[in-house]
C-alpha cells in the first residue's frame, strides 16, 4: 500500500533543506525506514478490524431501532386501554 | 493450585547454541514441584522459532497439569488451531510487528477461545491492541509488556499507556524476565502495575530454564520465586497471581488457590 503518490515525491525532490538533502530524498528515506514500514503494515489489519467493529455496531443499532419501533407500536395501545380485558 | 505461567521445555538435542542444557519437562517438573508449583504453562522458546513440534512432544510427557502457548508466526487454518486447542493450547504467542498476514488466523483464534500472548512490548501498537480487545480478544503481554527496561517506571509514558489500555480490559501482564531486567526496575514496574491493575490482571513466569543467562539454569528455580516475592511482597496478592488469576485465564480445572506450605 502506498501512502504518497510519486508526483508528490517528484515535486519535493527539486527543493532542498540546507545542509541535508533534497526533501524528496529525505521523505523517500523515511518512507523506507523501519518505523514507516511498521505503520504501513499495521494499516490493513486495523482497517479490517475497524470494518468488523463498524458492522457490528451497525447491526446493534438496527436491532435497537427495531426494538424501539416495536415498543413504540405497543405503547399507545396500552395507554389507550385497548389491551385491557 | 500455584501456576508458573512461562516455562520452556525442550530436549537437549533441540539446542543448537551454547549453553547446551537439558530443558526436558522431567527436569522442569522436579524443580517446580520442589517449590510447590502445581501447574505449568509451556511457552515456545524463541530458539525453536515457529515449529511447535517440540513443544507438543514435551507436553505429552507432563506429569502435572500443563497448558501450551504455541507460536503464531504464519497464517494457520482453523483446523490446525482447533487441533492445537485439543492438544492443550490455551493461547498463541506472537508479536504485533507484522500482523497483517495473521488476520484470518486471529479471527480463528477468537472463535476457538485462544488468547494472544504478545511479546516485544505494546509500544507503538496501542491502537491495534485496542481494536483486538474491542473485537473480543484477550491479550497477555509478556515481559512486563514493554520492549525494554530503559526508562524509569515512575516516568515511563509507555508504561502509562499500557496501564491505561489494560485497566478494566481483558488484558493481563506477565511479570517475567528475571535476570534480563534490573531488579530495581522490575520492583518499581511491578509496584505500579499492582497499584493500577491489581493481582487480578498479573501473572508470573519463571522463564525457566534460562538459556540466555551467563550460566545454564541460573538463576535457580527457587530464586525466580524469591524474585516474585520481592516484586509482590504482599502474600495474598502473590498467591492470587499464582493461583486464581492464572487458573482462570489458562483454564486449569481447579481455580482455587492453595497457600504454599510453610
Amino acid at each position: 500500500m502506498r501512502i504518497y503518490s510519486r508526483p508528490r515525491f517528484a515535486t519535493g525532490r527539486v527543493h532542498s533543506i540546507v545542509g541535508l538533502a533534497p526533501i524528496g530524498d529525505i521523505m523517500e528515506l523515511e518512507r523506507h525506514s523501519p518505523h514507516a514500514q511498521r505503520d504501513v503494515a499495521r494499516r490493513a489489519i486495523e482497517q479490517k478490524l475497524e470494518e468488523r467493529l463498524y458492522t457490528r455496531h451497525a447491526a446493534v443499532e438496527d436491532l435497537l431501532w427495531l426494538v424501539n419501533r416495536a415498543l413504540a407500536g405497543a405503547l399507545p395501545a396500552a395507554v389507550c386501554g385497548e389491551g385491557t380485558p | 493450585m500455584r501456576i508458573d505461567c512461562e516455562v520452556h521445555a525442550f530436549r537437549r538435542e533441540a539446542r543448537r547454541a551454547a549453553p547446551i542444557i537439558d530443558g526436558s519437562l522431567e527436569e522442569l517438573d522436579g524443580a517446580a514441584r520442589d517449590c510447590a508449583i502445581t501447574g505449568l504453562v509451556l511457552v515456545q522458546p524463541s530458539f525453536l522459532n515457529g515449529d511447535p513440534t517440540e513443544l507438543f512432544a514435551q507436553a505429552s510427557q507432563a506429569r502435572m497439569p500443563v497448558r501450551l502457548i504455541p507460536p503464531l508466526v504464519q497464517p494457520l487454518a482453523l483446523e490446525v488451531l482447533e487441533e492445537w486447542g485439543r492438544s492443550g493450547a490455551a493461547g498463541l504467542a506472537l508479536t504485533l510487528e507484522d500482523p497483517d498476514p495473521l488476520a484470518e488466523s486471529l479471527e480463528a483464534a477468537l472463535q476457538l477461545g485462544l488468547h494472544l500472548e504478545v511479546s516485544g512490548g505494546v509500544e507503538g501498537r496501542e491502537h491495534l491492541a485496542e481494536l483486538l480487545l474491542a473485537d473480543g480478544h484477550r491479550l497477555v503481554f509478556r515481559g512486563f509488556g514493554l520492549a525494554d527496561s530503559a526508562s524509569d517506571p515512575a516516568w515511563d509514558s509507555r508504561l502509562e499507556r499500557l496501564l491505561t489500555l489494560a485497566q478494566g480490559a481483558e488484558v493481563w501482564v506477565k511479570l517475567s524476565g528475571v535476570g534480563r531486567v534490573p531488579d530495581g526496575w522490575a520492583q518499581a514496574a511491578a509496584g505500579r502495575m499492582l497499584e493500577a491493575l491489581g493481582p487480578e490482571q498479573l501473572l508470573w513466569g519463571s522463564d525457566w530454564p534460562h538459556v540466555t543467562a551467563a550460566h545454564a539454569y541460573a538463576p535457580s528455580y527457587a530464586q525466580t520465586l524469591e524474585w516474585l516475592e520481592k516484586l509482590v511482597p504482599d502474600k495474598d496478592a502473590r498467591e492470587r497471581i499464582l493461583g486464581e488469576t492464572s487458573a482462570a485465564l489458562y483454564g486449569f480445572r481447579s481455580a482455587t488457590s492453595r497457600p504454599a506450605p510453610a
